[in-house]
């Protein structure tokens, strides 16, 4: 039944292109335009500026027995200052948390538990991300806006991508594509004209049980903005106690011991241990 | 171009592409006819990596990283039902267990499980973000008025290790929230939590909080 009334869809849809596609400069009549040239010119815009910033309201699936799942929100703050200064606060459900990276110190604060832990982290804000990352086991969100590397990291290991349509996020005009990869399915919703930026983004960790879905929307797009010089270095207020990270997990392979067997275990049936 | 024009092109652009991506199987879900479905021109299958999420209540879930906020690697076998059409089918299991009651009222940002306590969980994180930690946080000072899910219980809430139970845990280990007897002390300027001649300092696991096992400060 679906199928039939899409083929009617088609059909009827086949019958307008002509005039839709030429309005919006298709390349080619009949041919969608190319989502990964979408995303390489918002990679490119984002790339050429010196400074930027950005909110955004984020919503997370957290996944539960049985593939329940309940969605907690944080909004985010991001200012980023090429080549080495992001800040990104983030508070919402479940933290209240800012990242500050300063060209020297990279620095992970927890506002609510008046914590925070620094390492030095020379280099500019890819060195910092991927640090970060590979060292301390945690990644900064929407952080990958600021890197250099952004369509590097997009591209990595995708698959399909489709451009899907035009879409308005927040009244903005933009393009809807989705793409796939090996790991996660994720959407970008990119603003049209001479500013293509990221309006919307949609991570789908299709792998995962539940497949629990990570979305941002942004907005307050700041291509000049103007940054105080101690944004982005850190200043603990009083009563606010410096911790360490824990040291690096192990390889992969020696953390499947025994002990960490039992976390492994979906719960059946609740008994106790 | 009118709103349904748009309409239209977007349906048939995505039909299109969809047919040459995908089976006609996957049209059934196309966004777009099928309303707020997954799946739309994605065959999907063979899925593999990924799993192993950053447990952090989605913090690090904005990446597009390997494994895109889930660190890629072993693990995770995913539940092999999982629909390979990319479509979410949620209540898989109907059975929930409703005996794992997740503390989500307390005021120490301390969720506890069937057992009085949380999860040491392993250090490399090696399940998804989302499962026994969005049950720990959701207790925590932001949430605590009773919302969230009393009762439904992080997804692998059941396989979570006491940290009091856990006789010598070891230096570089661990725990979600500390025992319920720990101390604290202050020794040599230093703070410190105290139980059954265990020693934690509050750490960051990634971007969690946690309480790593130290060593003895005498």
């Amino acid at each position: 039944m679906r199928l039939k009334s899409n083929s009617r869809a088609t059909l009827g849809c086949l019958v307008l292109l002509s005039g839709p596609m030429l309005a919006a400069a298709a390349p080619e009549k009949g041919t969608p335009p190319d989502p990964d040239k979408i995303v390489a010119g918002m990679c490119a815009y984002l790339k050429s500026l010196d400074r930027f910033s950005f909110r955004a309201e984020v919503t997370d699936d957290e996944v539960y027995i049985g593939g329940k799942k309940l969605q907690f929100g944080f909004t985010t703050e991001t200012f980023v200052e090429r080549p080495d200064k992001l800040r990104v606060d983030a508070a919402g459900d479940l933290f209240d948390k800012q990242f500050l990276f300063d060209g020297k110190t990279l620095t992970l604060v927890d506002v609510g538990e008046k914590v925070y832990a620094s390492v030095p982290a020379p280099g500019d804000i890819e060195g910092a991300l991927a640090k970060a990352d590979g060292e301390l086991r945690f990644r900064v969100p929407l952080g990958d806006l600021a890197s250099v590397r952004l369509c590097e990291h997009l591209a990595k290991g995708q698959g399909h991508a489709l451009f899907v349509g035009p879409s308005k996020v927040g009244g903005v005009a933009t393009e809807h594509l989705a793409f796939d990869r090996a790991d996660i399915q994720f959407q970008l919703w990119v603003a049209t004209g001479d500013r293509p930026l990221p309006m919307k983004i949609l991570i789908n960790q299709k792998n995962l049980p539940a497949a629990p879905q990570w979305t941002a929307v942004l907005s307050d797009w700041k291509t000049a903005a103007k940054l105080k010089p101690d944004t982005f270095t850190y200043n603990p207020g009083p009563g606010v106690k410096q911790i360490k990270f824990a040291p690096p997990p192990p390889p992969p392979a020696a953390a499947k011991t025994p002990d960490s067997g039992p976390a492994m275990t979906p719960a059946p049936t609740g008994e106790k241990p | 171009m009118t709103t349904s024009q748009l309409k239209m092109l977007r349906g048939a652009l995505l039909v299109t592409t969809a047919l040459g991506l995908a089976g006609l199987g996957s049209l059934a879900a196309a966004r777009g006819f099928g309303g707020g479905g997954f799946g739309g021109g994605f065959g999907g299958g063979g899925f593999h990596g990924g799993g192993g999420g950053f447990r952090d209540g989605g913090f690090s879930g904005g990446s597009f990283r390997d494994g895109g906020g889930a660190f890629g690697g072993d693990h995770v076998d995913a539940d092999r039902s999982f629909s390979a059409d990319g479509n979410v089918n949620v209540d898989r299991n109907v059975n929930v267990d409703r005996d794992v009651s997740v503390d989500r009222y307390g005021d120490a940002g301390v969720a506890r499980g069937p057992d009085g306590s949380f999860a040491a969980r392993g250090p490399g994180g090696d399940y998804v973000a989302r499962a026994p930690d969005g049950a720990v946080v959701a207790g925590g000072p932001n949430r605590g008025y009773g919302y969230g899910a009393p009762g439904w219980g992080g997804y692998y809430g059941g396989g979570a290790v006491a940290a009091g139970a856990v006789a010598g845990l070891a230096v570089g280990a661990a725990v979600a929230s500390l025992p319920l007897a720990a101390e604290r002390v202050a020794i040599a300027n230093q703070e410190y939590y105290v139980d059954g001649g265990v020693y934690y300092q509050p750490c960051y696991q990634g971007a969690v909080l946690n309480y790593c096992v130290v060593p003895n400060p005498y």
